[in-house]
């Protein structure tokens, strides 16, 4: 498991979740702990794509050509 | 009622059209054939959230008053459509098929809704969907579970699967999905009817309630790629609106598609979408590239292996995206979300900003791997669903000797078309041995949308997968 996946854990989750005003219940937690890992992992597989270099696709060229900048 | 008007029901747009400009089929008359049709089926597919059986009826009759004194206004007037319940309707109940906004009224219409209204169409009522828009069953703890018209214990995909259930099972003539990871092609491909999903920007999203600003797109649910096209003319076009609405030419989508296959180069990816599939579904596929190389198509497999990473980055993508849009809601009433969208929105949350923009610049990497192989191919094929619809209450899937989760595998080959933003349809082209659909997707370059209607026209000519309708249903 990658590092950043090994560190999500229940008090990380809980602390996060406080910061945001959320209130999770604590049988939600294990299940989330898990999808939460889950998605680092997807996360740090994305450098094989070769983004390096690479604009986030969403770009707001359309909105920009409106305002007539 | 008879017979007869269940054959109404059955009609494509293009031949009642045809028929209500000849004046040969009066509106109302149609329009009161659905609408006993959905009374008699409503209870055995749920399908309907608000049913507007009074409102449809004036429409038709106004429409049947006009198109008399000359005033025929094309080929969706006087013809019976369906909303999934996310499009606002003005002073019309749109739920999103949320206990939330149960009692939330839209001050104003949709740009679609407009679009139909100018179009002339009968709008017969607000279509059961996913809580939220956010899932890929239809299974909503708040009205019950939309039902597979081929067999009610089954599901209907989602999230729009009351548009699915409702034009497989002759409810309406069309109806209007949304997708943001396949909720317009899992329920047309597991509900054996055309879904299709326009370029992103091609149709206006302003009244639609939101999901992912990224990802969502508006398309129409039918029974033939001729009546896809036929709905898509009436949406298409740019809306100052709507952001994310594009400038760009549109044409009639019905004009070239009669073209033919013949000399269409078409890519079968074999990278993600074999992984993890039914074999039925996977001989149905070969059958139908063998189809499209009749018909002259150029038909080759084709290695893309971005795709392995398609559902990582739109995973993070959309659901960090749904829990920004729902955020109020996630915090402030979560014992009021089901437990699955909840999840999902929770996920959403604990999603960092470093990890969402990251999955965006990895979409960059991801669309242009795509896009080079689109220089190559003019269309793209791979399954639309991995299995037939599963039941109901089952929650694993068995696939090729593993045991799946169910609802994982429902939206597992539609993201991939999500995250390019180019303009895929979901076709019938098969069934399973126990007599469930199987979907095909087409997927064209962006802005393509005539050359993938014109495929799945071709393909349609070819084959009658598209004509077969669900037994069992009352008149079905």
């Amino acid at each position: 498991m990658p590092a950043r996946a090994r560190q999500v854990t229940r008090d990380s989750i809980l602390a996060q979740a406080a910061a945001l005003g959320l209130v999770i219940e604590e049988g939600e937690m294990d299940g989330l702990a898990g999808r939460v890992r889950s998605a680092a992992e997807d996360v740090e597989k994305m450098d094989g794509l070769g983004i390096e270099g690479r604009e986030p696709a969403v770009k707001f060229r359309a909105r920009a050509e409106r305002s007539g900048l | 009622m008879t017979s007869a008007s269940d054959e109404l029901c059955f009609l494509t747009v293009s031949e009642a059209g045809r028929r209500i400009e000849a004046r040969q089929l009066s509106p109302v008359e149609l329009v009161e054939a659905h609408i006993d049709r959905i009374e008699r089926t409503k209870p055995a597919l749920n399908s309907f959230i608000t049913l507007l059986a009074d409102e449809a009826l004036e429409q038709a009759r106004e429409a049947e008053r006009e198109i008399a004194a000359g005033g025929y206004r094309g080929p969706l007037h006087g013809v019976p459509i369906g909303l999934k319940d996310l499009y606002y309707t003005k002073g019309i109940l749109t739920t999103v098929g949320s206990k939330i906004m149960r009692d939330f009224t839209p001050g104003y219409d949709a740009a679609v809704t407009e679009r139909f209204e100018e179009a002339g169409a009968a709008l017969l009522g607000k279509l059961q969907m996913h809580e939220f828009a956010l899932g890929a069953t239809s299974v909503n703890p708040h009205d019950g579970p939309a039902r597979n018209p081929w067999d009610t214990s089954r599901i209907t995909g989602g999230s729009s699967g009351g548009s699915g259930a409702a034009v497989a099972s002759g409810q309406c003539m069309a109806a209007l999905g949304s997708d943001t990871g396949g909720s317009i092609r899992i329920p047309s491909g597991l509900c054996g009817i055309v879904g299709l999903k326009p370029t992103f920007g091609r149709v206006s999203r302003y009244g639609v309630h939101p999901l992912s600003w990224s990802l969502d797109t508006v398309g129409p649910m039918t029974r033939t790629a001729l009546d896809s096209a036929i709905v898509l003319n009436a949406l298409a076009g740019y809306d100052a609106r709507d952001p994310s609405s594009v400038d760009v030419p549109v044409e009639d989508f019905t004009a070239g598609i009669e073209g033919g296959i013949r000399g269409l180069r078409i890519g079968v990816p074999t990278d993600f979408f074999y992984d993890v599939i039914d074999e039925e579904v996977a001989a149905a596929m070969c059958e139908a590239a063998g189809v499209l190389t009749e018909l002259g198509a150029t038909v080759e497999r084709c290695s893309i292996p971005a795709l392995d990473h398609a559902l990582g980055v739109s995973g993070a993508i959309l659901v960090t995206e749904a829990a920004e849009t729902l955020f109020d809601h996630l915090r402030d009433r979560p014992e009021d979300i089901g437990a699955d969208v909840r999840a999902r929105l929770y996920l959403g949350a604990m999603t960092p900003a470093v990890d969402y923009i990251k999955a965006q610049r990895a979409r960059s990497a991801y669309n242009a791997q795509l896009a080079d192989a689109m220089k190559t191919y003019d269309l793209l094929i791979a399954p639309s669903v991995a299995v037939g619809a599963p039941r109901i209450d089952q929650e694993l899937v068995e696939v090729g000797g593993r045991r799946e989760n169910a609802l994982s595998l429902m939206s597992r080959l539609t993201r991939p078309f999500n995250l390019t933003g180019q303009p895929t349809i979901s076709m019938p082209c098969g069934f399973t041995s126990e007599g469930m659909p199987i979907g095909m997707q087409i997927a064209g370059r962006l802005w393509g949308e005539s050359t993938a209607l014109r495929a799945a026209h071709g393909y349609e000519q070819a084959t009658e997968w598209h004509t077969r309708k669900p037994g069992g249903l009352v008149g079905g």
